[in-house]
């Protein structure tokens, strides 16, 4: 499934606003967030989730007004937003890997590919050993 | 040089075309050349390959008809070249469109003193890609650097509730043009406008009052001097033009007087001799003619308030738009079948126009050449609606060089009229800003923009003002139909619903039906884009497709490999497609844009004769089985391919506008047949349902599992529900699943491989190979008889392989390699 | 036999004629034919030390995959005596090893590996140059499907040195993604291994503590040592060694404990209730690992509370009649259940936890699934026969297209088979069972084709084993008579 899912598109938490918000209000911050967005203003690039923050685009703005325009998907979407996003925090970024030719690493900078059709975890803090290939001489993926 | 903004709308209308301006407070109409408001979409190119438009033109029709060329609108997006004998000269639909364009363009720079860079043109709610791309690039020929493109009812609400005084509530725009009906239900609250719904009719329009009247006069010409003329005969070509353009004028006196004559002097040869018609006609007969094509257009007004659950009564205004509204009866009909007072005051005629040059102040495009001269002060980049409902909208922005000297710290709004100043607003650490405003409702608001540094002395900045518009505004220019991906089952993936906000873009992930091995030119993949509203692929129209080649692939893709398909669609609705194929890491952005078929009149008349013979199959069926709701709809189709059938002889007589109107004529009642069949076949799959469940839980109970009986169980809540929504897909997919259930139990029965023999060898008359299928019975058959149950499951394996897969299906979805 | 006699029978000729020749050398003609006798005479010399004795080899092995030259690693490769059952994939084998130390991708040469490699029919050697190439293009999954597949075709013979480069790439990318169980069940099979791949068995042993004795320091010292470049290495066997050793395998895995939870307090409100726990499972589910059966479970129970408590009910009848779309209140909350349950199906497909097992995670004396869940299994249930149904379709597909490369029709098929393992993973025996005798008799004609037509018996061999093993497990009589005498009749 490629779709988001639907707490991470959530048109309330997109304009950052509760479904309370009346329609000239709604229209009035997709105005000002799309303003914001393409004067590239930081603090319009992302928004909350309860999924985590996501990146805001033009689009995203869009659809999202255009849905809460139509009443019955606005109801639908009142009913996703009963769960208030959270406040807004500094994510920390995720932490780069410091050496990504370095054969050993402990911990697994990481997560494996969702697909990866074999389906045995990783024990806890089990190493990696990204220098294997070089072991046999081949090149690593 | 003019300070204020001017908003352009042009309404590109396939008889007559008009031009307007808006400068916030006023729309002021465009006059041409001759003083009139209505330039008529008519180029002529003579000898010596001038060039002459509009009323001028407009002469030569009768006099000059194949140098003169009329309602080239739609042709627009066929890539069908019309040619200029005189001159030689082959020009585009889009090439002709230009030059109107460019006369417009030349009369707005008369009247107000610039030449329009941006602009926006109306077209018709249900215009496809093709159709919209054309248009957009007439107006890049004619010099336009930036174009957006608005539908015509959307244009008309917004220029009728511009005007009116109250304007929320539903408002209904019956818009009846030359060629073409078009109904749009619309809602206003807190200022904006919504598009509900539209329906239409594309094949209905104040033509056909003219062609009734011909198909009349033709009829009397034959009764009274037995002189049968034809559309259908290239031949009569001149003598029916003379008669059409004869019809038109009689039609437009009669609006006023009782009666009037047609009255052509030598029409044509008739036995040798010049034939006069001299054919006296009164209004009665008149619309008696047109009584029924009108009733046609109040019926879909109905059926559309209906699909959004309106009685005719709930409607707060009528907007009416195009010349033949104009028409009393027309008026009087629509008014009396839907129960509501028609609102008055507007212009039939330029409403579109009025419309358009309002939208550009939506969009924000400001029509008059970019201002060169850099004002002094320090510059900021802002962000605002041109035009806004909101009373109260936010203003962005951005310092452009915060670092710069003496730059200012604060600033705040102050309305022209100096009884609103907004309060200071500081400018954070990205230099950025956020102002409130206050507008004065129905007007251009024009703002100073003040701003003071940190000491507090006033500093200048530039631009020093802006202006707002306040009014009824649409946002996002809707798209005006559905756009998906067809499949490879027929069915269509959605991207873009009807009146979707553009600018527009969506992903989906699709997966191949079929390998394509790498360096082969015959393995093709092929992603089709269609265009329209219907649930099958088939019925909508293929507007372009990705084709992805085993030549351009790094690698050979087996079948399932995900391709993750972008459509994008611009503003101005113009389609953009990306194919990216993570596997190889390869993106495919080649859309072959079509054009919208060119309609051959021998390939639409076999399609008649099919359609018509599917009519008399089903009416033929309704007659048996007594189902009488069934045979009236299937009259009202018949109506609709007589109606075609008109066309398609004037097709045939070299009129490629009616081989295009003959060609969507078919297109849609084959829909329409499509749905009447399903409704037909319901009660067989219904039955068909009812059987298999009986079927499969009676091997289930006996041979099944317990987890089996539990599947079923479910699969027939699911079967139940489908048969409830009469969703027949929903239903057929259960049906596989009851038989898969079914087949599982029964197969642990002993004799159940010569049931599924006997079941495939009833089957072999469709086999793909038939000989081959033949021989396999009768092995089976001595197998049977044998007893030998290995071989007979090893014969009726071979003979399932033979038996026809979905080939069929895939042709019908255009031969898309995706689902 | 008559490799070796051929050669042996005109060296020993030529060496007759050149005797026979040498003492009557007089005039030009006959100094042509001795110039030519000679040349014969070493041509013939140097062919037999080269093929017949090895030298091919030791030049291939040693020399021309060292130094990267994949053309000459291709051409003496296939002379050489050890692919003399599959001179093509042999050779094609050296050339993607000598290729892997080039420093960077040559198009050129990648194209012409492509070509030697579409040489027919494809066997173990060839099968493992492509999945050699694939990790060479950085297609890890694919070449970990190919080569995988490259050894259970080579079931009935897992000695060859074609199954050890096998090995020795799945252990290297198992180790590289710190897989190391995975790396244990390659050590379980019977496959000669290079020492490398031994050293890293042992260390996977060693960390994890299972699969054959834990190796003691000296067997891991004694493995290190054994194994090539051993300054990569030493880390790896440092932190080998910092694990305690293991003697016997602990009866079963602790279960994880529950992470100490930085979860936010739950709202008290049903409705939000339910979509925070959804939220929950959703943050958790992108890596599947992460997510909890009893979170899931979690989630599932308050959707069917919900549900049942008909307070959606009662919110959308209040709001829409505020809206002003009182007609469609009960429309709307049906697509909200049916997103709910379309979430709920997603999750438990990325995570591959079937929802019965999630519920009964959850709340072990509350099984069965409420109205929403419900309609998720089914949901999901009918994806996965939908998907199952395409990729049967596709198989079929193969047989009319004569033209299609091996490895084309074994990708076809490979497809199919991880689909039918996820999909058994989510629906049990039951969809097992459900979809068997359409897979059967679609991959068993299959199958025969390949083996048959196309004599590619390397892919068809595996399919055979494959449906042997699915018939048992479902319990078809007659599909296991028959893949019975396929599978005995094709290893013979």
């Amino acid at each position: 499934m490629s779709t988001s899912p639907h707490q991470a598109i959530q048109p309330f938490y997109v304009l950052g606003l509760a479904p309370a918000a009346t329609r000239a209000e709604l229209e009035r911050e997709a105005q000002k967030l799309l303003g914001m967005l393409e004067l590239g203003l930081s603090s319009a690039a992302s928004y909350a989730t309860p999924l985590g923050p996501r990146q805001r685009t033009p689009e995203l703005i869009r659809q999202a007004i255009a849905e809460l325009r139509i009443p019955e998907r606005r109801l639908l979407h009142e009913l996703w937003a009963a769960l208030p996003a959270p406040a807004p925090q500094p994510q920390p970024q995720p932490a780069a890997d410091p050496s990504p030719g370095a054969p050993y690493r402990d911990h697994p900078a990481a997560p494996p590919p969702p697909h990866t059709p074999q389906t045995a975890p990783a024990p806890e803090a089990a190493p990696t050993f990204p220098g294997a290939f070089e072991l046999f001489a081949w090149r690593r993926p | 040089m003019i300070t204020a903004p001017r908003y352009v709308g042009i309404d590109l209308g396939t008889t007559n075309s008009t031009a307007a301006v808006f400068d916030g407070d006023r729309v002021t109409l465009v006059r041409n050349a001759q003083g009139g408001h209505l330039t008529p979409s008519i180029v002529r190119i003579d000898a010596r390959g001038g060039l002459t438009i509009g009323a001028r033109a407009r002469r030569y029709l009768e006099s000059d008809p194949e140098n003169t060329r009329s309602e080239f609108k739609r042709l627009m997006g066929t890539g069908q070249e019309l040619l200029f004998p005189a001159s030689g000269r082959r020009l585009r639909p889009q090439e002709l469109s230009a030059e109107l364009l460019r006369a417009l363009r030349a009369d707005i720079e008369e009247q107000f003193g610039f030449v329009p860079d941006h602009a926006v043109i109306s077209v018709p709610a249900l215009f496809e890609l093709p159709q919209s791309d054309a248009t957009a690039e007439a107006a890049r020929l004619a010099g336009f650097q930036r174009i957006e493109l608005i539908q015509e009812p959307i244009a008309s609400a917004l220029a009728a509730g511009w005007t009116a005084e109250e304007s929320a509530g539903a408002w209904l725009v019956y818009d009846l043009g030359g060629g073409t009906f078009d109904v749009s239900l619309l809602e206003t609250r807190d200022g904006l406008l919504r598009v509900i719904g539209h329906d239409g009719d594309n094949f209905l329009g104040g033509r056909d009052f003219d062609w009734a009247l011909v198909e009349w006069a033709l009829g009397k010409i034959k009764e009274q001097s037995g002189l049968d003329l034809s559309r259908a005969d290239p031949a009569h070509a001149p003598a029916l033009r003379k008669l059409k353009l004869a019809a038109e004028e009689a039609k437009i006196e009669l609006t006023r007087a009782e009666r009037t004559t047609l009255s052509i002097p030598a029409l044509t040869l008739h036995q040798g001799a010049p034939y006069d018609l001299d054919l006296p006609i009164d209004r009665a007969t008149l619309e008696r003619l047109c009584a029924p094509i009108i009733d046609r257009s109040v019926e879909v007004c109905r059926r559309l308030l209906a699909a959004h659950g309106l009685a005719p009564g709930g409607l707060d205004h009528v907007v009416m738009v195009g010349g033949p509204s104009v028409t009393p009866l027309v008026r009087q009909r629509v008014s009396a079948g839907l129960g509501v007072a028609l609102s008055d005051g507007l212009d039939p005629m330029t409403l579109v126009a009025q419309g358009a040059a309002i939208y550009a102040a939506t969009a924000g495009l400001d029509a008059r050449p970019s201002a060169s001269d850099v004002q002094p002060g320090h510059r900021v980049w802002l962000h605002y609606p041109a035009m806004s409902s909101d009373l109260t909208p936010h203003v962005v922005g951005r310092l452009v060089e915060p670092k710069a000297p003496g730059a200012p710290t604060q600033l705040r709004l102050r309305r022209g009229d100096d009884l609103w100043e907004g309060p200071w607003a500081d400018i954070d650490a990205e230099a950025s800003f956020i102002l409130s405003t206050s507008l004065l409702a129905r007007r251009a608001n024009v703002f100073r923009i003040e701003a003071r540094a940190a000491d507090g002395k006033p500093v200048e900045v530039s631009p020093p003002a802006i202006t707002i518009v306040q009014g009824l505004t649409i946002h996002d220019p809707p798209l005006s139909r559905t756009i998906g991906v067809a499949l490879a089952n027929d069915q269509v993936r959605v991207y873009f619903e009807r009146g979707a906000p553009l600018p527009a873009r969506r992903t989906f992930t699709l997966y191949t039906v079929a390998g394509v091995i790498r360096g082969s030119e015959d393995d093709a993949l092929k992603i089709p884009i269609v265009q329209g509203e219907y649930d099958e692929a088939h019925f909508c129209r293929l507007v372009g497709a990705l084709v992805i080649t085993g030549k351009d692939l790094k690698d050979s893709l087996p079948s399932g490999s995900e391709i993750e398909m972008t459509l994008e669609l611009d503003r101005g609705g113009r389609l953009s497609a990306r194919a990216l194929i993570p596997a190889l890491a390869q993106v495919f952005e080649d859309v072959a844009q079509l054009l919208v078929p060119l309609a051959d009149p021998e390939v639409l008349a076999a399609t008649f004769d099919v359609v018509r013979g599917r009519i008399a199959g089903l009416r033929a069926d309704a007659f048996r089985r007594g189902a009488i709701a069934q045979l009236d709809r299937l009259s009202a189709v018949q109506a609709d391919l007589d109606a075609a059938h008109v066309d398609l002889e004037a097709a045939r007589g070299g009129d490629a506008d009616a081989a295009q109107k003959a060609r969507r004529a078919l297109l849609e009642i084959d829909a329409d047949l499509e749905q009447l069949e399903l409704d037909r076949r319901w009660p067989e799959l219904d039955r068909e349902a009812r059987e298999s469940t009986i079927w499969a839980s009676s091997w289930v109970s006996e041979l099944g599992l317990p987890h089996e009986q539990r599947l079923l169980d479910e699969t027939m809540k699911a079967l139940d529900k489908a048969r409830q929504e009469r969703d027949p897909l929903e239903l057929q997919r259960q049906l596989r699943l009851v038989s898969r259930l079914g087949n599982t139990a029964s197969l642990r029965h002993p004799e159940a491989w010569s049931r599924r023999f006997e079941s495939a060898a009833s089957e072999i008359s469709g086999a793909t190979d038939l000989v081959k299928a033949q021989a396999l019975v009768k092995e089976g058959r001595e197998a049977l008889a044998r007893g030998d149950q290995g071989a007979l499951r090893a014969v009726t394996q071979k003979l399932w392989q033979l038996l026809p897969s979905d080939v069929e299906r895939r042709r019908l979805g255009y031969d898309s390699g995706v689902r | 036999m008559t490799r070796c006699a051929a050669p042996a029978l005109l060296l020993l000729l030529a060496l007759v004629a050149h005797d026979a020749a040498a003492p009557q050398i007089n005039g030009r003609a006959d100094l042509v034919v001795a110039i030519l006798f000679t040349l014969f005479l070493w041509a013939a010399t140097l062919y037999t030390l080269l093929v017949q004795g090895g030298l091919t080899w030791t030049l291939t092995r040693w020399f021309a995959v060292p130094l990267g030259l994949p053309i000459t690693a291709y051409h003496l490769g296939r002379h050489a005596a050890r692919w003399r059952h599959d001179p093509h994939g042999g050779g094609a084998l050296m050339a993607v090893l000598a290729l892997h130390r080039r420093p960077e991708r040559e198009p050129a040469v990648a194209e012409r590996l492509q070509t030697w490699l579409a040489a027919n029919p494809l066997k173990t050697a060839g099968l493992v140059a492509n999945g050699l190439r694939y990790a060479l293009h950085g297609e890890r999954d694919l070449a970990r499907d190919l080569l995988q597949a490259a050894l259970t075709a080579e079931a009935d013979r897992p000695s060859t040195l074609a199954a050890t480069y096998a090995a020795d790439w799945l252990c290297a990318d198992a180790a590289a993604r710190g897989a190391w169980d995975e790396l244990i069940d390659l050590g379980a099979r019977p496959i000669a291994t290079s020492r490398g791949a031994a050293f890293l068995i042992a260390v996977a042993r060693r960390l994890l503590g299972r699969g054959a004795p834990s190796p003691t320091d000296a067997g891991l010292r004694l493995a290190w040592w054994l194994a090539p470049r051993h300054s990569l290495t030493r880390p790896l066997l440092l932190r080998a060694l910092a694990q305690p050793r293991v003697l016997h395998r602990s009866p079963a895995p602790p279960p994880p404990p529950p992470p100490p939870h930085e979860d936010p307090p739950l709202p008290q409100d049903p409705l939000p209730r339910a979509l925070a726990l959804h939220a929950r499972v959703l943050l958790a589910a992108p890596l599947a690992l992460r997510l909890q059966p009893a979170r899931l479970g979690d989630a599932c129970r308050a959707w069917d509370d919900l549900h049942r408590s008909g307070l959606i009910h009662q919110l959308t009848a209040e709001r829409a009649l505020h809206l002003g779309v009182s007609a469609r209140a009960e429309a709307v909350q049906d697509a909200f259940f049916a997103e709910v349950a379309a979430d709920l199906a997603a999750i438990s497909e990325r995570a591959a936890l079937p929802l019965p097992q999630a519920l009964a995670a959850a709340d072990p004396a509350e099984p069965t699934p409420g109205a929403i869940t419900e309609r998720a299994i089914a949901q999901l249930r009918s994806r996965l026969l939908t998907e199952l149904e395409a990729a049967i379709d596709a198989l079929d597909a193969c047989a009319a297209r004569p033209a299609l490369p091996a490895l084309d029709a074994w990708r076809e098929w490979e497809r199919l088979r991880q689909l039918h393992h996820r999909a058994a993973a989510l629906g049990g025996t039951a969809l097992r069972q459900l979809v068997f005798p359409g897979l059967h008799r679609s991959a068993c004609n299959f199958a025969v084709w390949l083996w048959n037509e196309r004599k590619e018996h390397a892919i068809a061999a595996p399919i055979f084993r494959w449906l042997l093993a699915e018939a048992e497990h479902v319990g078809d009589e007659a599909a296991i008579t028959l893949q019975r005498k396929n599978v005995g009749v094709k290893a013979s």
